[in-house]
């Protein structure tokens, strides 16, 4: 009967190591990390395998070490327990070694979260310091709401030093639509993300991108898109899928209420700046565009307040 | 301390129910702990139902449960509604969190056990202890009553974060018809009855009501005002228990010959009275926030939601997360700590072998508690906080695994070369041993932040913390409950059921909460009501179908437990003073411990963990030296 709590445990953590080879080794099934399309992307999926393989190691020792005792340890096998209180030399190994697999694991972090998130602060609410690195090849302002998103695009391209002014109250040549993010692939972009109401959570999942907007506050954020998955078709005047079908969605990852679950968007790559600017000339015609200022009529008066607090 | 000005009790009412007495007052918690246990249980398979099923749960239910046609409110139509839904996840976590695992831990386990297991008579000051409990009925009331409230209960996450828990209908706007009903009341101005009939509780209640979410308004006041009583509560208990520690010890009882059991609670509720303060002062901002109108968290320019504005703030969002993460992030070590202790206990009593390395895995307590008040930012590395405290923070949350860490690998050594005995309380002890090595590991991804960018509130998190919480501080519980039910009613539970129950228990929890990995690893977000409207999530619905069977399974397979611990109150076989030859103090008592807990004091000459002494006469040194005979007659020289 002992033998078979030993055989319980195994079984029970070797299930659970089974779903993960299987989630990893059928991408078919849908189970593992989704598609990976910007540079930021690839790089945390690489520190995610390798604090997987840190993982499995430490995770099979501890659990081998913990089942093979209780298939050998029984009450009923032969012999005494041994009365060792403790050893110091073990203490000090066991204490080492967990240590540095966490280190290695700070190091390789540490250049990925600098990558992501360094450039651009302190953000510009703060200190009113230019919120962009110089390369930004595009800049769109991501407003957040119950329940959906605006993004802002800008027509015409910006003075570094206009960004702040340009985002509470921008040009009347400005394009706004909801839940699209168009961007082109190796396009530099630059996010500005706010919300006029509660805290939301601007998810990505296959740019691996994810920032909650912050009632008061502007926060930058960057990415750089490897893949794209659409183009835009002038003689049907929409875009299409491209050769990937890859359809990427957005989504919000910080609870904003009832319908927190329905703020859906979409990612839009573009092959190029040629498909990308013939989508904004398009779709700047349809005149959809509305002045975001006129949904907000605060966003003015907040600008002027945030600057008194400085 | 004074134990004389603390005499036996006369009735009934002293006895059982305003009763001073430590053991008493521990199983008052245990009691009230099973209640909310099961209400909490069933919040979250009304969660699972969604999620397996959506928008399809409540028509199978009522397939089964036609009576409850009667009882759904017309406008959902025939689906669970997204706000409802929202009450029930938030409402799960808080119930599990603030009314089970943390009163069961600290209050009962803690009450119970803290002055067995150092030679006390009682705790320092009983009547505190009396009063902590019953502080906790105050919470009970606004917790329940918020179901009923206009709105129902809260839905902002058991986290409620500003501004959606906190933004009003009418921050600065005057209300002049709540002024004259005001004025109305003052003596100078005797009202009519007419002039009340508007009523006044009916338009503070409206004041209250949120433009951010329905169950954000008279829900949320009562979800404060319930906290706010439950951290009460628990502070009066840590107050005690650290001065019983450190003053009532019996004679010859170190530090260092306490249990570990004793340990994660000194630990535990020094932890906990130096962090919840900050819960309590930030409850109450939110609190003045909702009800008068201060602005701690509305940002200066205001907040907007569709054409209808706040007034202007002059606060910050992002100091509640701060706020509330200082105490929130040390009370997972709360919530575990003490388990640990316990677990430690337990162990060795079946391992027959001493613990392996007492002191690192003293200081390692120590060291998880005092680099716990530095980690809490891990929580907000998506919130908008400047990166570079996120960077501090990961490097500290780094640290924390170590002592972490030590602590397995100790728990390692002592099975090793031990002689198991397979009990339900040894078993469940495994269990968590086992069940803590995932949720450890489960949780170095989040402390690296990039890789936290992505699982940041995904499902992930949800496995990580049931692992930590579920597989591995109620394994924890289940030992302890199993272990100490024979010194608490005189009374052993079945061992049989026992071993089903941890059988079935053990396979449906990892069943239920380990594919959660898989769908964090894929994306999938939490507190999503509806996850099947996305495409990149379609492939994973079969695995929130499988999770959400395991959960109901799990669900009912409580019940094997539960009625084994009711049923043993009453019926189980007896237990003498000592049934697993333990030598900690507790077990030198009769079961149950009489008023005054030893008949003699007991002098303490060894460590709690004397067991495989070969020079002994039963092969262990019980803590006071009494033999196996003399302890079973109650024989103190």
């Amino acid at each position: 009967m002992h033998r078979f709590w030993s055989l319980l445990f195994a079984a029970v953590n070797m299930a659970c190591l089974a779903l993960l080879v299987v989630a990893y080794a059928y991408p078919g099934l849908g189970w593992w990390l989704p598609d990976s399309a910007s540079t930021q992307a690839n790089e945390i999926d690489s520190l995610f395998y390798l604090i997987t393989g840190l993982c499995a190691f430490f995770f099979v020792a501890t659990q081998g070490i913990l089942i093979y005792s209780l298939w050998r340890f029984p009450s009923t096998a032969p012999g005494s327990p041994s009365p060792i209180h403790g050893h110091p030399g073990l203490e000090i190994g066991w204490t080492i070694a967990p240590l540095v697999g966490l280190l290695v694991i700070t190091a390789a972090s540490l250049p990925v979260w600098k990558e992501a998130r360094y450039q651009g602060f302190p953000p510009p609410a703060l200190e009113g310091t230019n919120p962009l690195p110089p390369e930004a090849d595009q800049v769109i302002l991501v407003t957040a709401r119950q329940w959906d998103w605006h993004l802002k695009y800008a027509t015409e391209s910006l003075p570094a030093e206009g960004i702040r002014q340009w985002a509470s109250v921008g040009n009347p040549s400005d394009l706004i639509i909801a839940n699209e993010l168009h961007v082109w692939k190796g396009a530099k972009v630059s996010l500005l993300l706010r919300t006029t109401d509660v805290i939301h959570s601007f998810f990505v999942p296959a740019l691996r991108l994810k920032q909650d907007t912050l009632p008061g506050k502007t926060i930058p954020m960057r990415f750089e898109a490897t893949v794209s998955n659409v183009r835009f078709d002038p003689a049907e005047g929409r875009v299409v899928p491209n050769e990937t079908k890859a359809s990427w969605e957005i989504a919000c990852a910080e609870l904003c209420g009832g319908n927190h679950f329905r703020m859906r968007g979409k990612l839009f790559v573009h092959p190029d700046r040629k498909s990308y600017d013939a989508w904004l000339d398009h779709s700047r015609r349809q005149t959809r565009s509305r002045s975001l200022t006129a949904m907000l009529p605060n966003a003015s008066s907040s600008n002027q307040k945030e600057g008194a607090l400085q | 301390m004074n134990h004389d000005s603390h005499p036996a009790p006369g009735n009934f009412l002293t006895k059982y129910v305003f009763s001073g007495d430590h053991k008493i007052i521990g199983i008052q918690f245990l009691f009230s702990g099973l209640l909310f246990w099961i209400l909490g249980g069933l919040l979250a398979l009304g969660v699972r139902l969604q999620l397996g099923w959506p928008n399809q749960a409540l028509n199978e239910l009522l397939k089964w449960f036609p009576s409850l046609a009667d009882s759904i409110p017309a406008s959902w139509g025939s689906r669970i509604s997204p706000e409802f839904y929202t009450m029930l996840f938030t409402m799960h976590a808080t119930v599990m969190i603030f009314f089970v695992v943390v009163p069961w831990l600290g209050g009962a386990f803690g009450n119970y056990l803290i002055p067995l297991m150092i030679g006390a008579k009682d705790m320092a000051f009983p009547k505190l202890n009396m009063l902590s409990y019953w502080v906790l009925w105050p919470a009970f009331f606004f917790l329940l009553a918020s179901f009923f409230v206009d709105g129902g209960a809260a839905g902002s996450g058991w986290t409620a974060y500003p501004t959606l828990s906190s933004a009003t209908q009418n921050a600065d706007i005057p209300d002049p018809g709540l002024d004259a009903a005001a004025k109305a009341t003052t003596p100078t101005n005797p009202p009519s009855p007419t002039s009340m009939e508007p009523g006044l509780w009916e338009r503070i209640k409206n004041r209250w009501n949120s433009p951010a979410a329905g169950q954000s308004g008279q829900g949320q006041v009562y979800w404060l005002l319930a906290l706010i009583f439950s951290g009460t509560s628990s502070m009066m208990g840590s107050v005690n228990y650290i001065t019983t520690i450190l003053n009532c010890r019996a004679p010859g009882m170190t530090l260092m010959r306490m249990p570990l059991t004793v340990w994660g609670m000194f630990v535990t509720a020094i932890l906990q009275s130096l962090a919840l303060p900050v819960l309590t002062v930030a409850l109450i901002m939110q609190f003045l926030d909702r009800t008068v109108g201060t602005v701690f968290f509305l940002p200066p320019a205001g907040l907007a939601f569709g054409n209808w504005q706040t007034g202007t703030g002059g606060g910050q969002p992002l100091l509640w997360q701060h706020l509330f993460w200082f105490y929130s992030h040390p009370a997972v070590y709360i919530m575990i700590l003490p388990a640990m202790g316990m677990v430690s206990d337990v162990l060795v009593a079946f391992c027959r072998k001493p613990l392996f390395g007492y002191k690192p895995m003293v200081f390692s307590m120590i060291g998880i508690a005092g680099l716990g008040f530095i980690v809490w930012g891990h929580h907000m590395f998506q919130s908008g906080m400047d990166p570079r405290l996120g960077t501090g923070f990961m490097a500290a949350t780094v640290l924390i695994a170590v002592p972490s860490a030590v602590k397995i690998f100790n728990w390692l050594a002592t099975i090793w070369g031990s002689r198991i005995r397979f009990t339900s309380a040894s078993l469940n002890a495994l269990a968590f041993i086992s069940m803590f090595i995932i949720g450890g590991l489960s949780g170095i991804y989040m402390a690296s932040t990039p890789v936290d960018i992505y699982i940041h509130d995904t499902y992930f998190i949800v496995a990580h913390i049931h692992y930590v919480l579920f597989l591995s501080s109620m394994f924890g519980i289940y030992a302890g409950i199993h272990f100490w039910f024979p010194k608490m009613f005189g009374r052993t539970m079945n061992d049989s059921l026992g071993k089903v129950h941890f059988f079935l228990t053990f396979l449906l929890a990892n069943g239920t909460f380990f594919p959660m990995h898989i769908l964090g690893i894929r994306g999938h977000p939490r507190r999503y009501y509806d996850p099947t409207i996305f495409d990149w999530l379609a492939s994973v619905q079969p695995l929130n179908q499988f999770v959400s069977i395991c959960a109901i399974l799990l669900g009912l397979v409580q019940v094997i437990f539960l009625a084994n611990f009711l049923f043993s109150i009453f019926f189980g076989p007896k237990s003498g003073r000592n049934p697993w030859e333990a030598n900690t103090l507790e077990w030198e008592t009769p079961s149950p411990p009489g008023h005054g807990n030893f008949e003699t004091t007991p002098i303490v000459l060894h460590g709690p963990y004397e067991y495989a002494v070969t020079t002994a006469i039963n092969g262990r040194f019980s803590q006071t030296g009494l033999n196996r005979d003399q302890i079973q007659q109650g024989n103190h020289p």
